[in-house]
């Protein structure tokens, strides 16, 4: 007898994958073992840190309004986990946080996009006056790496 | 060779944005780069801000992290950098935008080329805290 492992992150596909190979006598069983637990069921394992700078997922990098941010712009659970390299425990535990606190988050996520906008803008300048003020030496390898982005931009339509 | 040094919180799209380098091998070959993890120099993945720019200024790794939505409060890499900078400090590169990474080729592609213009000029960059990528 030989046992197969399927990993599916999603419960009711797991439900519709398994009623369909239910239909198949050559399998003797099938076992549904979850992945991750839902929020609740443990939370000493992953859980929101307050710091002074955002509420934090514990075990990340990430704050509680990056996932904020994106569940409210429209992405799923899956592309918030991988857009921020976190496990869905993780993505879970901050939307359970995020719905408890909404009103308190919400003003203050929109206080600080407008802060990192200033400070794009502001180190972006610097990048740019300090690209105007300290040109670099020419060398042949510099040369063929200038020709190469303008190439790589042509390509992408950006020029 | 340069070490780029991926935060943890974006890891997927600096694979990503290699394997644009890595498509066409004469990019690495102008300007030579090496990726690595937070686990490979010792760093855990709930390293603070101050611990992973100090360990890249030591080591003299190019920090490749994401635009974290927080304020900046005093454990803020943004705190730390704009205490701790000098003259020669090694800016920090931040990635605009992580989704548009993952969601669009051209976008990727952008910060890839912004990545090697970046790091074929680095020592003009030093002192300044922070670039943006692309």
């Amino acid at each position: 007898m030989k046992q197969i492992t399927i990993m599916i992150d999603d419960d009711q596909q797991a439900e519709k994958i398994v009623e369909m190979l239910s239909d198949f006598d050559t399998i003797r069983s099938i076992d549904i073992d979850p992945l991750w637990m839902p929020p609740g069921d443990d939370a000493s394992l992953i859980k929101i840190i307050e710091t002074d700078s955002a509420p934090m997922i514990s075990e990340s990098r990430v704050s509680v309004y990056d996932v904020m941010k994106a569940h409210d712009e429209g992405y799923s659970l899956r592309e918030i986990r991988d857009t921020y390299n976190l496990s869905f425990y993780q993505v879970e535990v901050a939307l359970a946080y995020i719905e408890q606190h909404r009103a308190t988050l919400e003003p203050k996520l929109k206080e600080i996009q407008i802060k990192l906008a200033e400070r794009e803008k502001y180190y972006r300048a610097l990048a740019a006056e300090r690209e105007r003020t300290i040109p670099s030496i020419m060398t042949p390898a510099r040369q063929t790496l200038k020709a190469l982005i303008e190439k790589s931009r042509r390509e992408r339509g950006a020029i | 060779m340069q070490v780029i040094l991926s935060d943890h919180n974006c890891e997927g799209q600096a694979r990503a944005i290699f394997d644009e380098l890595l498509y066409d091998g004469i990019w690495l070959q102008l300007v030579p780069m090496q990726l690595k993890w937070f686990a490979a120099v010792g760093l855990s993945n709930k390293a603070k801000d101050e611990e992973v720019w100090q360990l890249c200024q030591v080591k003299g790794y190019l920090l490749l992290t994401g635009n974290r939505t927080a304020s900046d409060g005093a454990e803020s890499l943004e705190h730390s950098i704009r205490r701790l900078v000098t003259a020669d400090s090694l800016p920090v590169l931040t990635i605009g935008n992580l989704q548009r990474v993952n969601a669009d080729p051209h976008y990727r592609k952008a910060c890839a080329e912004r990545l090697a213009e970046i790091v074929d000029a680095l020592p003009k960059y030093r002192g300044v805290t922070r670039l943006f990528i692309p």
